[in-house]
């Protein structure tokens, strides 16, 4: 396939989400519309197709993180990891239920995210 | 016939007279032989000289008888006489006499006696021829007889030739007529011109006179003043010795008397009047008027005063007017009645001016009788009154008496019939309009019933009942009794009785009825008069007053209301059943002879009973009198009390009477009631109110406790968990001194511990089950009067306890429920308030926590701010400087909204204006370039935004700001940035950033452009605050940004 990866980066801080989603298309990785909020999120999933999700946890709004991964994963189950601010959710009871690929602790050491992807997703 | 002796001293002839026959011869065979009797007569001694034959054959007596007599011895009359003949003779010259003289026989003659003196033989001598006149005068009487008798008879004659002319008529006609003599002689006889009679009688008037027939009539004549009279007139012709009429003589009688009499008796006797019709007066005054022409007549009644007369009739101008009234005073009325009989009067306006009557009917004469009662008194009078003066008042004298006793007898039958009629139309209003049945009877059969009657026996009118046997109205069942009463009882003379029976209708219903009976013996027989009267409803008021008495005597037994009357010295008169179960007696008898003094053994309180009676006797009465009474086992309840005092006839108090109901019940919710609402309100006042410390909250408590129950002192104690004991926190205390218990008490049994972490009340009974030893840390307590201990407790284990005594009074079951649920209540809002405390406590901390951190983010943010600074300072290349430079503005930006959050009272958010004010100052003199002068224009509504909100909003204001001053104003030009922040209603803020410098160039798409600020910016708007931004390239750079800030909760 010579499509690159798509990746749907869903985090309400801007300018993270700006700093991950430069980071990525410099890697060669495509990056679908940023999506702050979980609904956003559900669109752009079923309008983008991604292939990986990234996202925030503590999401604002009535849709955490959590619950956005839960609900996408019903549309299809795609390959995600967590975005955390605190070490301490990855004990979290509500968290236990999913299974993402991996936690990753904000700040994002990008080299993280990319061994993470490399390891998921081919690479073209 | 006496002689009349004289004694003579005569003069005695001289010579005795030869009267031979011889000388003087011729002269006495004249004298001898002469017819006439012819005397000589000595005339001094009256001695007859000669007689000759004549008077020889006349007197009777011879020649010599003769010489030796005496003319008075002939002669009658006395000597007195015959002077006064001679004297008489000689006044009117006539030489004759009229002598009586006595012949010898003794017969008496009248003689007529011619003497002349004569002289013979120079003796004078009286020579007298006598004439026998006896005849004659006997006839000549006779005819002066008939002369007299017709100039005196009581009849007045006329005489009158064939012509008519009057030639004779006798003084009565004159009197009769009013006419003289002079004036009728020669005058024709009005008989023929009379203008009262008819033609016809006229006509046959003269018809008869004319042909010799006597006519006899009536007629009434006018005399010559002009009243009218009656005469009964006869004429008759007077024939000559031929029969032939000569002269007619009409003989007239003044009848008018006998008429009037006759016409007036005949009037009284004829009765024309009709009663009630025309009265007995009406009728006489019109007889009176006819007959007399007098056409003002008044009948006058007399009041019995005797001061105002009546009129019964008042005729005035012939015309019945009103009768009237008028004071006999000012009038001539006062007088007549005085007379005895009739009196007249003329002038009467002048003489009696004040009288209005005589005036008003212009009346000059009046003629008036007074009437006489058979008593002798004056009952009234007749008045004529004329306005001129009366042509027939005798006509009317007359008439008057005649009538007078019989029109006294009518006026007092008058009266007698006024009084009559009166007392029968009072007796028939009575009997008409009586609400009784009357009805009169006789032998059994109805003869007059009333109206009532008529309705009362269901009849449509009397018809129906009169003739009807009485014992038909009675109820057949009745009849028997009835008929047995009337006969025994009631048919005597004089008989009164009642009877109580039924009635019975025409319809055949019947009704109760009462019967009055008398009876009355009249001149036709026995009548019985009924009353009646319907007593149906009496009698049923009667029965249904029984039966509501009974009622009443039936409620006052069965009331459940206690009903009694008391007498002034304390005990009572009568109670009924309710009252002694009230008062827990076994009945009223037992409660009559126990109680002997109400004030004692009624009455809990002395006071009260001297506050009732205080009002029973100043109002007369007492209404809902609440008071605290004693039961016969001597417990106490509340009663609620009506009563009054009865007085008797003198307004003395004779005894209480009245109600009393039990309201113990009552008085225990209103009791419960208000001591619901004192302790509510208590509370309510506990819970709102701020204490400054522990101690103060607690005494407060203890207050509003102490208060609840009016109890004078208590204490409140604090539980110590760790010490395992109370301390006391407050006491409070009014009154007398109250043993202070000590500060703090070991509750060392668990008998007692349990004791107090319960939340049930403790009195001293509940102590009491404990042994002494226990007691003793609480022994102090326990000799308090009335002790009541309220433990407060949480979660099973105690927490405090307020302790209250009271004097005197214990407190009561109700008093002591209100207490544990005030004290439940005071210790929830303790606990409340202590919670609350805790929270505001806790608050306080967070805050001061958060504010030490959004401090210490800045100051680590100014950390980070000084190592850029320090790091670009160090590069030579302006790029990288300027870099850092971007670095440092950022961070800034962000540290700027702590600094806010740290400063704010609300540590959630700030004011954006404050913010943009502060970050646009700081940027530009901050900015590392020279640039010109840079004027900011701030247009900012106060806006607060949340935390989330003012970073990143933050950053997108300080990358637009410094753009604007990077590249809007090169080469040190002025220019002007211009900042407008507002919300609208719908909570959407609007930031507007512009500046008036050169702007982009202009076919740049800003979007696209890969400066990282823009982007960032771009990013922040849509993705993070979910708004929208648009750029304007015109007239410098202006950015339009649009967002809301409710997405954002707030997080603290």
């Amino acid at each position: 396939m010579s499509l690159k990866p798509k990746i749907l980066i869903i985090e309400d801080e801007a300018i993270n989400a700006l700093l991950i989603s430069n980071q990525l298309k410099k890697a060669g990785y495509e990056v679908c519309r940023l999506a702050s909020t979980g609904d956003d999120a559900i669109k752009i999933f079923a309008e983008e197709e991604p292939d990986f999700l990234l996202i925030d946890i503590g999401l604002a709004g009535p849709m955490d993180g959590v619950e956005t991964a839960k609900r996408i994963s019903e549309i299809r189950k795609v390959p995600f990891a967590f975005l955390t601010g605190y070490a301490s959710d990855t004990i979290s009871r509500r968290v236990s239920s999913m299974t993402p690929v991996a936690y990753l602790t904000k700040p994002i050491q990008f080299g993280q995210i990319e061994s993470l992807l490399q390891s998921i997703l081919p690479k073209p | 016939m006496a002689r009349k002796s004289k004694s003579t001293t005569s003069n005695t002839i001289k010579k005795p007279i030869d009267l031979q026959p011889g000388k003087n011869n011729k002269f006495q065979l004249m004298f001898e032989n002469h017819h006439a009797v012819m005397l000589l007569i000595e005339p001094d001694s009256g001695m007859i000289i000669a007689a000759n034959k004549a008077a020889e054959n006349f007197y009777g007596y011879t020649k010599s008888q003769f010489s030796s007599l005496n003319i008075e011895q002939i002669n009658c009359l006395p000597s007195e006489q015959i002077a006064s003949e001679r004297h008489l003779a000689a006044v009117e010259q006539k030489n004759y006499f009229f002598f009586d003289h006595r012949l010898a026989s003794g017969e008496i003659r009248s003689v007529e006696v011619h003497s002349s003196p004569i002289e013979i033989d120079g003796n004078f001598l009286l020579f007298s021829i006598v004439h026998d006149v006896t005849n004659r005068k006997q006839t000549e009487e006779a005819l002066k007889k008939i002369v007299r008798a017709v100039e005196q008879t009581s009849v007045a004659i006329e005489i009158f030739d064939i012509s008519g002319t009057i030639e004779y008529v006798n003084p009565k006609f004159c009197e009769t007529s009013g006419y003289s003599l002079l004036e009728i002689l020669g005058k024709p006889s009005n008989i023929y011109e009379s203008d009262l009679l008819t033609e016809a009688e006229q006509r046959t008037r003269i018809a008869n006179i004319v042909t010799g027939k006597e006519w006899i009539g009536e007629i009434q004549n006018r005399r010559k003043n002009g009243e009218r009279y009656w005469e009964s007139v006869s004429i008759s012709p007077i024939m000559n010795e031929n029969n032939v009429i000569t002269h007619f003589i009409a003989i007239r009688e003044d009848i008018t008397q006998k008429k009037i009499t006759d016409d007036t008796y005949r009037f009284l006797a004829k009765r024309s009047w009709i009663p009630g019709k025309v009265t007995f007066f009406n009728a006489l005054a019109v007889y009176i008027l006819e007959t007399t022409g007098l056409s003002d007549i008044l009948f006058c009644k007399l009041n019995p005063e005797k001061t105002t007369a009546q009129t019964v009739v008042f005729l005035h101008n012939g015309v019945f007017q009103d009768n009237t009234s008028f004071a006999l005073s000012g009038g001539p009325w006062e007088n007549l009645i005085t007379h005895q009989n009739i009196s007249y009067a003329q002038n009467v306006q002048n003489i009696f001016p004040q009288s209005a009557l005589l005036k008003k009917l212009q009346s000059e004469s009046l003629l008036a009788t007074p009437l006489w009662g058979a008593d002798g008194e004056t009952t009234g009078f007749i008045a004529l009154l004329n306005y001129k003066i009366s042509k027939n008042q005798f006509i009317a004298e007359e008439v008057l008496k005649i009538v007078a006793s019989r029109a006294a007898a009518e006026l007092e039958r008058l009266d007698a019939e006024l009084i009559l009629r009166e007392r029968e139309i009072r007796f028939r209003a009575i009997f008409e309009s009586s609400k009784d049945a009357i009805c009169v009877i006789q032998n059994g059969v109805i003869q007059i019933c009333n109206p009532v009657t008529v309705s009362m026996f269901g009849e449509n009118n009397e018809e129906g009942l009169i003739g009807k046997t009485f014992l038909d109205l009675i109820a057949s069942a009745e009849h028997h009794q009835v008929k047995y009463f009337l006969d025994t009882t009631l048919y005597k003379e004089d008989a009164q009785a009642s009877l109580e029976t039924i009635g019975r209708r025409q319809d055949e219903s019947i009704f109760d009825l009462e019967i009055h009976f008398s009876s009355y013996l009249l001149k036709d027989g026995l009548y019985t008069m009924l009353v009646m009267r319907d007593i149906s409803l009496r009698n049923k008021m009667e029965s249904a007053l029984r039966v509501s008495e009974q009622r009443y005597r039936d409620m006052v037994e069965h009331a459940v209301e206690g009903i009694f009357q008391s007498s002034p010295t304390g005990h009572f008169i009568t109670v009924n059943p309710a009252m002694a179960a009230i008062y827990g007696y076994d009945s009223p008898e037992d409660m009559l002879d126990s109680v002997k003094n109400i004030k004692r053994q009624i009455y809990a309180h002395s006071e009260q009973r001297a506050e009732f009676m205080r009002l029973l006797i100043q109002n007369k009465y007492v209404i809902e009198f609440e008071a605290e009474n004693l039961r016969k086992d001597g417990s106490a309840f509340w009663i609620s009390c009506n009563a009054r005092i009865v007085h008797d006839a003198q307004g003395n108090p004779q005894y209480y009477e009245g109600t009393v109901i039990d309201i113990t019940a009552r008085k225990q919710i209103e009791l419960e009631t208000i001591l619901n609402q004192r302790r509510l309100n208590a509370l309510l006042e506990f819970s709102q109110r701020d204490f400054a410390s522990q101690h103060d909250l607690m005494v407060f408590a203890l207050k509003l406790v102490l208060q609840l129950v009016d109890s004078q002192s208590g204490f409140i104690y604090r539980y110590n968990p760790s010490a395992e004991q109370f301390v006391l926190r407050a006491t409070f205390q009014t009154g007398s001194d109250l043993k202070t218990p000590d500060k703090t008490i070991c509750i060392d049994s668990p008998s007692l511990y349990n004791l107090f972490k319960q939340n049930t009340p403790l009195r001293a009974s509940h102590f009491s089950q404990l042994e002494d030893k226990d007691l003793t840390c609480i022994a102090d307590f326990l000799q308090l009067e009335n002790l009541v201990i309220l433990p407060m407790t949480e979660k099973s284990a105690p927490k405090a306890f307020i302790g209250i005594v009271r004097e005197k009074q214990a407190f009561s079951e109700q008093e002591i429920r209100q207490l544990s649920l005030m004290a439940d209540a005071i210790n929830q809002i303790i606990e409340r308030k202590e919670a609350q405390e805790q929270l505001e406590s806790s608050l306080k901390e967070k805050e001061a926590l958060l504010r030490e951190l959004y401090h210490r983010t800045k100051n680590n943010m100014q950390v980070i701010t000084a190592i850029l600074s320090m790091q670009g300072s160090q590069s030579e290349y302006p790029a990288i400087r300027q870099s850092f430079k971007d670095m440092e503005r950022r961070i800034h930006a962000m540290s700027l909204v702590h600094q806010k959050l740290y400063q704010a009272k609300n540590l959630s958010s700030i004011d954006l204006d404050e913010y943009i004010q502060d970050l646009t100052k700081q940027l530009i003199e901050g900015y590392d370039y020279p640039i010109g002068n840079i004027a900011v224009k701030f247009d900012l509504e106060k806006i607060a935004v949340l935390i989330d909100t003012a970073l990143p909003l933050g950053l997108v204001i300080n990358e637009l700001l410094t753009n604007s001053l990077k590249y809007a104003f090169p080469d040190g030009r002025d220019g002007q940035i211009a900042i407008h922040l507002k919300q609208d209603s719908t909570a959407q803020i609007e930031l507007i950033i512009s500046d008036d410098g050169i702007g982009l160039p202009e076919n740049i798409d800003i979007k696209q452009s890969a400066r990282l600020g823009i982007e960032t910016v771009i990013a922040i708007c849509e993705l993070q605050l979910h708004g929208s931004i648009q750029f304007i390239n015109q007239n410098g750079f202006c950015c339009l940004i649009r967002f809301h800030d409710s997405y954002y909760k707030e997080r603290v």
